[in-house]
């Protein structure tokens, strides 16, 4: 990329703008706004006119932003097959690093968000293992046509208020924010399941919900048809595995949106508020229990951690301090699935 | 790009997130939102709601709009016309409000949208009777595909009733329709902001321009009108007596009319007394089912 060359160019008088952007764009008076304003930001990472082959830089940047925040409104993650087509064209294939970088400083500097790749869905089965040992043999590099990003925000802690940032209006902020209490429960409770949640479990935790059959969203909708939406948007993803004979293994596990925008520390705050602790030594030994339930590390465990599980403080807090990773304990899953009647209600409070 | 603009901090990105997921924003909802964030952004001085003033909050908004434009964004902004809340809106400049939509709905969803919108526009929006609104039940009756032989048969680009009906409710939820008491559907003023563009290009005549405060009532019949004051659509809200003059007025911008005018309520076209203004919007029906019992014989 001729960097060098655009600098000298940005540095040339505004008619330049304005003509580039004549042959450009049918808006000339948003180009021109452009100018007066962030000639001095464009040094930093250069090339606003540069061409190249039809389309300018700055075009397919801005087109790439656009296209992140239709995605991001409809819950779709920005797949890299439609950065290719929509924003680099035929021509533009080779710009893909320069395009993204830009894009991901515009994104980061306008609406304190960036991209955030999705991770790879895990090889769960031992069939997903096999097919991808053998791509990986044959060498066929899945990942960067596979690849895909969601948009994550980038402010601050503080700012991570839920006044502030309100359930996105698609349909309705109140639609959305059952929704997104519907998902936060069921990834909470794969987490802390051990990762792993069968569906006979899975079904369990949906009859004490009531929701077996309808849920609370717009209006009702069908359990069946809201768990394909939670598919599809990657919240949650079923795993069938067939063990040899007859029998089919059929389980849950937290899909590669639910575990960049939910997360491990999405359901520690969602335990937290569930659980509603305040003092300063529950408060310690609750983060302990779930840290322990989601296999997090914890930096404080030589100093007591035998007397953890032992001197239970609070009365909410039931069996739940035992280290568990990978074995579903029922019992433990049962007290869990007794809370998350509150949780949802909880949710859906605060969203209104 | 932004990083030149030293205004431009984390209240502002937090405020654009924040109507981003909205879509639309009152300023009475911008206020704690404000303060949220004013005061998330510095925690050591509280910012209460009531010291939110409508300069800081436009001041906020200017500043954004200076960052987004370059992308083809823009927050807008209208008095609702039968609220008279004033709305602000992200709205995308470049492409067309239908144009976002058909990524959400079918082809056949987006062709019985269009079918109901040329309703609202054309036939309820005539030289006697400006409605510019349109009845569930009418609406929902464009969800059969009309034929020329006046025997509809079922194809399948048509709509059933239940979809009809779900369209319409599903417009109303993402805002861009609302429905009255009276069951009357009607663009919203985000619609409105959003497919102002489109709505001008599609059912007036190109040579059609806005600034064209005289009036010129050598023109053909406009079918989207605009406020003698404040320049916006009118799809609600009060017509010059005389037919076929084209001064229409927000029923907010009556009195801002009659002051720019010393006191003389007239119509700012043709100067007729505009007492006896005629309704823009759904009054017209009622209006209109009146005059046509009346005169039809």
């Amino acid at each position: 990329m001729p960097l060098l060359q655009n600098r000298k160019r940005r540095q040339q008088p505004e008619e330049d703008d304005t003509q580039a952007s004549v042959e450009l764009t049918p808006e000339p008076p948003t180009q021109r706004r452009r100018a007066q304003h962030d000639a001095g930001a464009d040094e930093a990472y250069g090339d606003e006119y540069s061409t190249a082959g039809d389309v300018s830089l700055d075009q397919m940047v801005k087109k790439l932003v656009r296209l992140a925040l239709a995605c991001e409104h409809q819950r779709r993650p920005i797949r890299r097959a439609d950065i290719s087509e929509k924003v680099l064209g035929s021509s533009g294939s080779r710009h893909f690093k320069d395009v993204f970088s830009i894009a991901q400083v515009q994104l980061q500097s306008v609406f304190g968000m960036k991209m955030t790749e999705l991770p790879a869905r895990e090889k769960i089965t031992l069939q997903q293992k096999r097919a991808a040992a053998k791509a990986a043999t044959q060498g066929q590099n899945s990942k960067s046509i596979n690849t895909s990003w969601v948009l994550t925000s980038t402010l601050p802690s503080e700012f991570h208020d839920p006044e502030i940032r309100l359930p996105p209006a698609a349909p309705t902020s109140e639609e959305d924010g059952k929704y997104t209490a519907i998902y936060s429960v069921l990834i909470a409770l794969i987490s802390l399941s051990g990762g792993q949640l069968p569906d006979a479990k899975l079904e369990r935790y949906l009859q004490r919900l009531n929701m077996q059959d309808n849920t609370p969203v717009s209006g009702s909708e069908k359990t069946e048809k809201l768990f394909k939406r939670l598919e599809r948007e990657q919240y949650i993803v079923k795993i069938k595995e067939s063990g040899g004979g007859q029998e089919q293994d059929i389980y849950w596990v937290v899909g590669s949106r639910g575990k960049v925008e939910v997360g491990n520390d999405g359901v520690r705050g969602l335990v937290k508020a569930v659980y509603g602790v305040e003092e300063d030594d529950e408060v310690e030994e609750l983060e302990k229990k779930l840290r322990r339930s989601l296999g997090i590390p914890d930096a404080s465990r030589e100093v007591n951690d035998a007397g953890g599980a032992a001197s239970q403080p609070a009365t909410k807090q039931k069996r739940r301090g035992r280290p568990r990773r990978n074995d579903g304990d029922g019992l433990e899953a049962e007290d869990e699935a007794a809370d998350d009647d509150d949780d949802n209600d909880e949710n859906e409070n605060e969203d209104d | 790009m932004p990083e030149a603009n030293e205004d431009y901090n984390d209240t502002h990105r937090a405020f654009l997130q924040a109507i981003l997921s909205r879509q639309v924003l009152t300023f009475e909802q911008a206020r704690p939102l404000l303060a949220k964030i004013q005061t998330a952004q510095n925690p050591d001085r509280p910012v209460l709601e009531n010291d939110i003033s409508r300069e800081d909050f436009e001041q906020h908004i200017e500043i954004i709009n200076n960052v987004l434009s370059p992308l083809d964004y823009e927050i807008r902004t209208q008095l609702h016309q039968k609220t008279k809340d004033r709305i602000y809106a992200l709205v995308n400049v470049s492409s067309d409000a239908l144009t976002q939509m058909s990524t959400t709905y079918s082809a056949d969803e987006i062709a019985f949208l269009k079918r109901v919108l040329d309703a609202i526009f054309l036939s309820k929006n005539t030289r006697r009777a400006e409605i510019l609104a349109i009845s569930g039940m009418q609406a929902i009756r464009l969800g059969k595909i009309p034929r020329d032989g006046g025997e509809s048969q079922a194809r399948a680009q048509d709509l059933t009733q239940m979809q009809a009906e779900q369209m319409l409710d599903s417009l109303v939820a993402q805002g861009w329709f609302e429905q009255s008491q009276h069951g009357f559907f009607s663009l919203s003023p985000r619609a409105l902001m959003e497919l102002r563009g489109w709505l001008i290009e599609t059912y007036n005549d190109r040579d059609y321009t806005e600034d064209d405060d005289d009036g010129d009532s050598a023109e053909p019949h406009q079918k989207i009108k605009f406020c003698q004051a404040c320049k916006d659509i009118v799809t609600e809200g009060q017509r010059c007596p005389t037919l076929t003059c084209e001064a229409r007025l927000h029923n907010h911008c009556v009195r801002y009319m009659f002051r720019a005018q010393g006191g003389r309520e007239l119509c700012p076209l043709c100067t007729v007394s505009w007492h006896d203004a005629l309704p823009v919007g759904e009054g017209a029906a009622r209006n209109a089912r009146r005059s046509v019992n009346g005169t039809r014989g």
